[in-house]
């Protein structure tokens, strides 16, 4: 007989992520994906301009994580409770970012300068969706990032 | 049989390396799983819980709604059969005669 008699928990748990530099590229434990694959930065963040990314909110109770940038960021994370898209079709990767985000759950100002107070954040869930922004809102490109956001299944 | 398995929106299908008497499986991934083992029905798996069943299947399929998720797949055999079964002579021929 198999089977699991505690509540879920789950080790694989980073939804978004964007680390600048991104390290270099190696085997994960235990055959688990390369951290290359979750990593979603791209090109630094000039001035203005904003990392956005979503994802499925529905297998959370609660988000955590942590900020770390040489610039100053605005975090925000927000819900929609789209049951489906603005043209009526069933929720996909590609329209989640027409769906509309009511619930603001949380707007953190990080400043470098107070890396303790404003460095980490912890949001419940209100909606179905997740919509997760970071905003460069410093005067230059960022040089080093590092943004986490964890789900909590239980 | 053990494997771990990929799941995207596309559907996909897992085929085990032999019949099974007995399936797990646990969402090890951050979206939610679709499984069926008929491409009929369908039931869902969230993260960080697990499905298991006594079935005999040679596979099933999988997809996610959004996102991509991974699954770890434990596939067992009910009754391990030795390669050569002994054949019924001996005490079988003594008392049919």
């Amino acid at each position: 007989m198999a089977g699991f008699t505690h509540y879920p928990k789950l080790v694989r748990n980073v939804l978004l992520c964007w680390v600048q530099p991104p390290p270099p590229d190696k085997p994960n434990f235990l055959g688990q994906p390369r951290f290359r694959t979750l990593n979603l930065f791209a090109s630094p963040l000039e001035p203005q301009q904003s990392y956005v990314a979503h994802h499925d909110a529905q297998n959370f109770t609660r988000l955590y994580g942590s900020v770390f940038c040489d610039q100053p960021l605005e975090v925000v994370l927000s819900f929609s409770n789209d049951e489906v898209a603005p043209d009526g079709d069933w929720v996909q990767d590609e329209n989640l970012k027409h769906l509309h985000y009511d619930a603001e759950a949380l707007r953190q100002a990080y400043d470098p300068r107070k890396q303790a107070a404003t460095g980490k954040f912890f949001a419940t869930i209100y909606g179905r969706w997740l919509r997760m922004e970071v905003k460069n809102v410093g005067q230059a490109p960022t040089r080093q990032t590092r943004v986490f956001l964890r789900g909590s299944v239980f | 049989m053990a494997d771990e398995v990929e799941v995207t929106p596309k559907i996909g299908y897992h085929r085990f390396s032999s019949h099974t008497g007995y399936v797990t499986l646990q969402n090890v991934g951050s979206d939610t799983v679709w499984l069926s083992l008929d491409r009929r029905s369908w039931y869902h798996v969230m993260s960080g819980t697990s499905w298991d069943l006594g079935v005999n299947v040679a596979g099933f399929y999988h997809c996610t709604q959004t996102g991509k998720t991974y699954l770890a797949v434990i596939g067992l055999q009910r009754n391990l059969v030795p390669g050569q079964l002994p054949l019924p002579v001996g005490i079988e021929a003594e008392t049919a005669s």
